[in-house]
């Protein structure tokens, strides 16, 4: 048995040190281990909860991605008007690029021809750091750039908002900048709603019917074409409720590229353009003369034998009858001289109240921002209050009209127009009485018969019972004076007339004499034949079945109407 | 002590084994969950790309190419106020060929055919007033009235509807006055007795007249003729 025999005096308490000294190492020791040991089990730890509880899919974390980034617009029967989609970009990053310049700037000219080799050849030598070469790619054109091999050319995909009806309802729908934010039309108007994230999963139905648009924006760009004009805008209001179901205006443009459009297609015309509608006013004019008592019943005869006299100016009718006549003779004849009679009976005052009372000396009423204010006249002279009975000197928009007829026909009610839709559960605006029951149903009979034995009868629909109203203003010329030959040709109706359900009113803008409209541009020539032709092709889409059988009861009115002139 | 030794590694292995089952227990719900979340990532894409396509089908099939191919691929235009047909009796009014064929005295059958219905047999006034006519006059009397009707074209108007009546009832008048009158004169002596199938053809071509008007209770136009032929 070997024995050590060593000096045990750093192992064991000296007799001369504190004992402590030894224990505080050990417990610093200790401490450490434990220490140590519990990073260590942290580790462990948090390793195994990683291990069991991570969701290796990690999808939960992933926010709805049917969510989109702006909401979509659709039309009162759901078709898309307005989506987002995710479009590839091709940028260009000219800092990094590795390959021959030229060559690459050749075949970009090649795969996209709307810039030069020599513009993209500029491109790729500038110092920027990132350049869009192309928004809203085709994917072949994608694989096609991304085939050449440059890092330098980037793709990705971004949200754009693409109209995929193209130039449809494109004053309705307006357009988005590039960062998708609304600038215009209903886009801009309904821009919180469309980017609120709770809300913006569900699209916002527009009271469009597209098919109905569609065919009044086709009758329109037909007619602008055929008669040479210089615009044209046509609205189809819900007299009900007020809702616009379709609103075109003539030249359009496709709100997928705004920027090339031009200003005069960017223009609404029907509710930005303030024009004086002439002798469509007239219904108007007379259903205020029939509250006002002025117009007590439709025997009621007054003089058109000669021309009215007032200031300077003497007011004639274009086809004179020379004789006194009963009131549906004035509509049906369309004449100024016994309009202007009437606007003289009831005075500045209740002349402009009527129109205040339909909203014509304010902005139309409408969710757009494009709209403008009406040229009001501020003087209400005598010779202002005769001319506005038949639309001369107040200057309003086809918006204003289509809702002033809707009153007319409804019963009497103005509702303010509207291109949200109302869903079929929500009441319609009580509306405001401006005509009584009874003044609104002889209008019907009125307009029903300028349609069958007057001016309009070219914008009939055999079957529609269709009523309305022709207008052939002279146009404001830039130099402040009327020009005879530069017409403004409206026609405002309504149909089914026994039980009104839409208006449609069809503006032309300075047509010309062509065959499309044997050679005379007022309204009956130039207007009436499209919004007969919109009524018949819209009319059944809308509910309103034709039936030759059925029609409005004018027998009453009928011996006051002198049947010599047709 | 081996006992007490193979405790703790009984132990040691069974808490060993309890975790390695904990564990595996995990992975599996950690893998089904992974799977489900695959699905639902897989659902979301198809319906992106559902989205996409309606997106680019309604592109392509915009109403404005529609509208193109229309005016002038097709040259449609819009339907006409007679093209549209209120009701069935409207509709039946658009059918030529049955009418031809009773005017070539095509069988009776055809007539019957058409208006088996319960209303016609339920018409007491009818079955007196031709029981006295059986005999063999009635046969031709038929034909004649049958003749009437289809001669108008077949309008799709309710109005051209109501002017056909006077013409048939004109018609039926006068034979049937004729008949009455023949019926009364053979009243005093015994005829065959009136047989049901011989009573049935009168009224069954009354009701032929207006081919497609099968049920009385529509036309209110028919029931004066009815009466004469009662009277």
């Amino acid at each position: 048995m070997a024995t050590i025999a060593a000096r045990a005096e750093p192992f064991g308490p000296a007799a001369g040190e504190p004992p402590h000294r030894l224990t505080l190492t050990y417990q610093r020791l200790m401490l450490m281990l434990l220490i140590f040991a519990g990073v260590t089990f942290l580790i462990l730890s948090r390793l195994l909860f990683l291990q069991v509880f991570t969701d290796r899919g990690g999808s939960t974390a992933i926010a709805n991605p049917l969510l989109p980034p702006r909401g979509d617009i659709v039309d009162r029967n759901g078709i898309p008007l307005a989506r987002t989609i995710e479009a590839w970009t091709i940028g260009l990053r000219p800092r990094d690029v590795i390959g021959n310049r030229g060559e690459i700037a050749r075949q970009l000219a090649e795969l996209m021809p709307e810039k030069s080799e020599a513009q993209y050849r500029a491109m790729l030598g500038s110092d920027r750091t990132f350049i869009y070469l192309r928004r809203r790619a085709l994917p072949e054109l994608v694989q096609a750039v991304n085939a050449l091999g440059e890092p330098a050319l980037v793709f990705s995909q971004e949200p754009e908002r693409l109209y995929p009806q193209t130039a449809l309802a494109g004053h309705i729908l307006g357009w988005t900048d590039l960062e998708g934010h609304g600038v215009a039309g209903m886009e801009r108007v309904l821009e919180d709603r469309l980017m609120d994230p709770a809300r913006r999963g569900a699209p916002v139905s527009l009271s469009i019917d597209s098919r109905v648009q569609s065919a009044m924006e086709a009758e329109l760009a037909a007619a602008v074409t055929a008669q040479n004009a210089e615009g044209a805008a046509g609205i189809v209001l819900d007299v009900r409720t007020g809702e616009v179901v379709a609103m075109a205006s003539a030249p359009t443009f496709n709100p997928n590229s705004t920027g090339r459009a031009d200003a005069n297609s960017l223009y609404n015309r029907a509710t930005m353009g303030v024009y004086e509608l002439g002798s469509v006013f007239k219904p108007i004019t007379v259903a205020a003369a029939m509250e006002a008592g002025v117009v007590r019943g439709p025997g009621q005869m007054w003089d058109a034998a000669s021309p009215v006299p007032v200031g300077r100016f003497r007011i004639s009718d274009d086809h004179p009858l020379g004789r006194a006549i009963s009131v549906p003779e004035i509509l049906i004849h369309s004449s100024n001289i016994a309009t202007a009679r009437i606007a003289d009976q009831m005075g500045a005052e209740r002349m402009q109240a009527a129109f205040r009372a339909l909203g014509f000396h304010e902005p139309a009423y409408i969710e757009l921002n494009e709209r403008t204010r009406p040229l009001w006249p501020s003087d209400w002279g005598r010779a202002r209050v005769l001319t506005s009975g038949f639309g001369h000197g107040v200057a309003v928009s086809p918006l204003h009209l289509a809702s002033a007829y809707a009153a007319l026909v409804n019963g009497g009610l103005w509702r303010p127009a509207t291109l949200l839709h109302r869903a079929d559960n929500v009441a319609s605006p009580r509306g405001r009485r401006v005509f009584s029951e009874e003044t609104s149903n002889r209008m019907r009979q009125y307009l029903r018969m300028i349609v069958t034995d007057g001016t309009g009868r070219r914008g009939d629909a055999p079957g529609f019972r269709v009523g309305g109203k022709t207008g052939t203003a002279e146009k404001v010329t830039s130099g402040g004076g009327y020009s005879a030959r530069v017409n403004v040709s409206t026609f405002a109706a309504a149909f089914p007339m026994d039980a009104p359900r839409y208006v449609v009113v069809v503006m032309m803008d300075a047509p010309q004499g062509t065959e499309a409209n044997s050679f005379v541009t007022t309204a009956a020539y130039a207007a009436a034949p499209i919004v007969g032709r919109v009524i018949a092709r819209a009319g059944p889409l809308l509910g309103v079945i034709p039936d030759a059988s059925r029609d409005i009861d004018v027998s009453d009115i009928r011996p006051y109407v002198a049947s010599a002139q047709h | 002590m081996s006992t007490k030794s193979f405790r703790s590694v009984g132990w040691v292995a069974g808490v060993g084994a309890a975790a390695l089952g904990c564990y595996m227990l995990s992975l599996q719900v950690a893998a089904e969950r992974a799977e489900l979340a695959a699905v639902e990532r897989r659902i979301v894409a198809a319906r992106q790309q559902i989205r996409t396509l309606q997106t680019e089908l309604g592109t392509r099939g915009r109403l404005q190419q529609l509208e193109h191919w229309n005016a002038e691929v097709l040259a449609l235009s819009a339907p006409a106020a007679g093209q549209f047909v209120e009701n069935e009796i409207v509709l039946a009014r658009l059918e030529t060929r049955g009418s031809g064929e009773l005017a070539a005295g095509a069988p009776v059958r055809m007539a019957s055919a058409e208006t088996g219905d319960g209303p016609v047999a339920a018409q007491p006034p009818v079955r007196t007033a031709a029981a006295p006519a059986a005999p063999a006059p009635a046969t031709p009397t038929v034909r004649r009235a049958s003749l009437a009707t289809p001669a108008p074209t077949p309008a799709a108007r309710p109005i051209a509807a109501k002017t056909q009546a006077p013409v048939r009832t004109a018609g039926l008048d006068a034979r049937t006055t004729r008949a009455i009158g023949e019926a009364a004169r053979a009243e005093a002596r015994p005829t065959r007795p009136p047989r049901t199938a011989a009573a049935a053809t009168p009224a069954r071509t009354a009701s032929a007249t207006t081919p497609g008007t099968s049920r009385p209770e529509r036309r209110p136009s028919e029931a004066p003729a009815r009466t004469s032929a009662k009277d």
